[in-house]
């Protein structure tokens, strides 16, 4: 990976995740979460730990997609 | 400035389509190994290639089946979109609080839209091993992430590893839609 990334502007990186969300679902979210920072809002912790959440959940849900898949699999 | 604050939803629609677009006529275009072309691309698009995962010069090194040399080509077309966007001085501001919840955010959702295509037998059980290890990669490196966010250090090398990890699921993703 180039060095290029660690001069990128952050937000940079923020845009870039509005056009992945189209295709993941989650644009209506982001989109309000870049309205935010525009007007000058402040992220909570909390915010971070309940984004997190959903994360742990999604990924809990995949690894039981996984396991009843691989029941399906030996049965 | 307050054009682009109005009309960033529209503007991130076309760009989101246009990236859809991209990922087609990539599939039907070789990779560009022109040094003469990769010497045109500025800093600032590489920095952004960087946010796909991609490295212009080097490419993927590992990729999912199925997506081919894609990355380059495809980094250079969104790339290229996004140029007109990101030249405008002082467009968005900077919080690297809300780049973490997006990050979180849009992984969450790709990891949903993978759990759909697992369900519907989109995967073979050696895509879906591949697929299990980046996922919780990712989410690994998004705690890490937090961590460092939290305690006030650079967030950057994490955001550089999160990149690579949510590119490869992306792929597969999309892959399932195919």
């Amino acid at each position: 990976m180039g060095s290029d990334i660690d001069n990128m502007d952050i937000n940079t990186v923020l845009l870039v995740l509005r056009l992945v969300a189209e295709g993941v679902g989650v644009a209506g979210e982001i989109q309000k979460l870049v309205e935010r920072v525009l007007n000058g809002e402040t992220i909570t912790d909390e915010e971070i730990q309940h984004a997190r959440a959903e994360v742990r959940q999604a990924v809990s849900q995949f690894d039981n997609a996984v396991a009843d898949r691989k029941k399906k699999g030996t049965n | 400035m307050e054009w682009l604050q109005e009309n960033i939803g529209q503007l991130a629609t076309l760009l989101g389509l246009f990236y859809a677009v991209a990922r087609i006529v990539v599939a039907l275009t070789p990779t560009p190994k022109d040094d003469k072309a990769m010497k045109e691309v500025s800093v600032f698009l590489r920095a952004l290639a960087a946010a796909f995962g991609l490295d212009l010069k080097q490419g993927i090194e590992k990729k999912p089946p199925g997506s081919g040399t894609a990355g380059k080509s495809l980094t250079l077309i969104v790339c290229l979109s996004m140029l007109p966007i990101m030249s405008m001085p002082g467009c968005i501001t900077s919080d690297v609080r809300a780049n973490l919840v997006a990050s979180n955010k849009v992984f969450a959702g790709t990891i949903r839209m993978l759990t759909i295509a697992v369900k519907a037998d989109e995967f073979d059980d050696q895509e879906i091993e591949q697929i299990s290890v980046l996922v919780h990669q990712g989410e690994k490196i998004l705690a890490d992430w937090e961590a460092a966010v939290l305690r006030g250090d650079d967030p950057v090398p994490y955001a550089e590893l999160f990149s690579n990890v949510l590119d490869r699921l992306l792929l597969y993703e999309a892959q399932s839609r195919e």
